[in-house]
């Protein structure tokens, strides 16, 4: 049964059908949640919260306008938006997000080249971050990423474009070394 | 600047760009342009550098490690799931409706019991007076006809 077919039944309530879309999807959802805001307990509460969120407002889903994947990946996406707004201003919370992201790393090459990426994907606009996450870790292909974003296909490859070269200067005398 | 160019007039700026837009899995990049691309590669020294830096940057993309998404958490959300009233009060009743219908049934029930016993046990005593009169006018007819024979 298809994402849309189940989510069709999921606006009669269909619990049954909502436990196949969650197993289907969470776990990308949760992995995309915490690669935007590097933090695990954001990660899980927005998940679960895009999921209730489905439930309860399922029937703002129009079967036909929008793939279930792209709805649900803008809900979460929303929900992260939200957060950082909430917390804008709070330098604390972005540095204990970039702590939390570094976890246990080595203290070798390795490790500074991984903290330092990591710095500098958190440091990333917003949705040039996202545009990198969808792409290049979710593997969603470039028109799919748009549609999430809300945005056209080109404007997708220009903020994937952009976070590239920015992450590649930062990378750039970790190689040399 | 000028590009140098490939034989098949894709040149490093287009490569850059192409990098740049979809990464450095040439499965990923758009079909007309992935031939011309690899081709470039393996003819041209800054192309290759190019492809090379792009490659590295996916690696420590890749190696960027992201949690499990712990296992209890379909089973928290499927418990966090909000009702209809519907539901709800089919559960309270459930749970709490035997306690005031069973405080109001429960004489009535104990006197049908009661009730119940005690014509039982009178019926039985019935049906054996019943019976035994029975008895004794078949054993009356019995003794007459049988005096008449």
């Amino acid at each position: 049964m298809t994402d849309e077919e189940l989510m069709i039944r999921v606006q009669r309530k269909d619990t049954s059908a909502f436990s196949v879309l969650l197993g289907r999807h969470s776990a990308a959802i949760h992995a995309f949640v915490f690669r935007l805001t590097g933090n695990a307990a954001d990660a899980e509460d927005f998940t679960q919260e895009t999921f209730l969120r489905v439930w309860s407002r399922g029937d703002t889903w129009k079967p036909g306008r929008v793939k279930f994947t792209t709805w649900a990946y803008r809900i979460a996406r929303n929900l992260c938006i939200d957060a950082w707004r909430t917390r804008r201003g709070s330098a604390a919370d972005a540095e204990a997000d970039v702590e939390e992201l570094a976890g246990d790393v080595p203290s070798d090459d390795a490790g500074r080249t991984r903290r330092a990426l990591e710095a500098a994907l958190a440091a990333l606009p917003e949705r040039q971050r996202t545009a990198l996450v969808l792409c290049h870790h979710q593997g969603w292909s470039n028109r799919e990423a748009a549609e999430m974003l809300d945005v056209s296909v080109d404007a997708l490859e220009s903020l994937l474009s952009r976070a590239r070269r920015s992450l590649r200067k930062t990378l750039a005398p970790y190689r040399e070394a | 600047m000028d590009e140098p160019r490939s034989p098949g007039d894709f040149t490093t700026a287009a490569l850059a760009d192409l990098l740049d837009r979809h990464g450095s899995n040439p499965e990923r990049w758009p079909e007309a342009q992935r031939a011309p691309a690899l081709a470039l590669v393996q003819t041209n020294a800054d192309a290759e550098r190019l492809l090379d830096e792009a490659r590295a940057l996916d690696a420590a993309l890749d190696a960027l490690p992201a949690p499990a998404m712990p296992s209890h958490l379909p089973g928290q959300v499927l418990d966090a799931l909000p009702r209809d009233f519907a539901e709800i009060a089919l559960d309270w009743l459930a749970a709490n409706f035997w306690r005031p219908v069973g405080f109001a049934l429960a004489p009535l029930l104990v006197g049908f019991a009661l009730g119940n016993a005690q014509q039982d046990g009178t019926g039985d005593l019935e049906d054996a007076v019943t019976l035994l009169a029975f008895d004794e006018v078949q054993l009356f007819d019995l003794a007459e006809n049988g005096n008449a024979e």
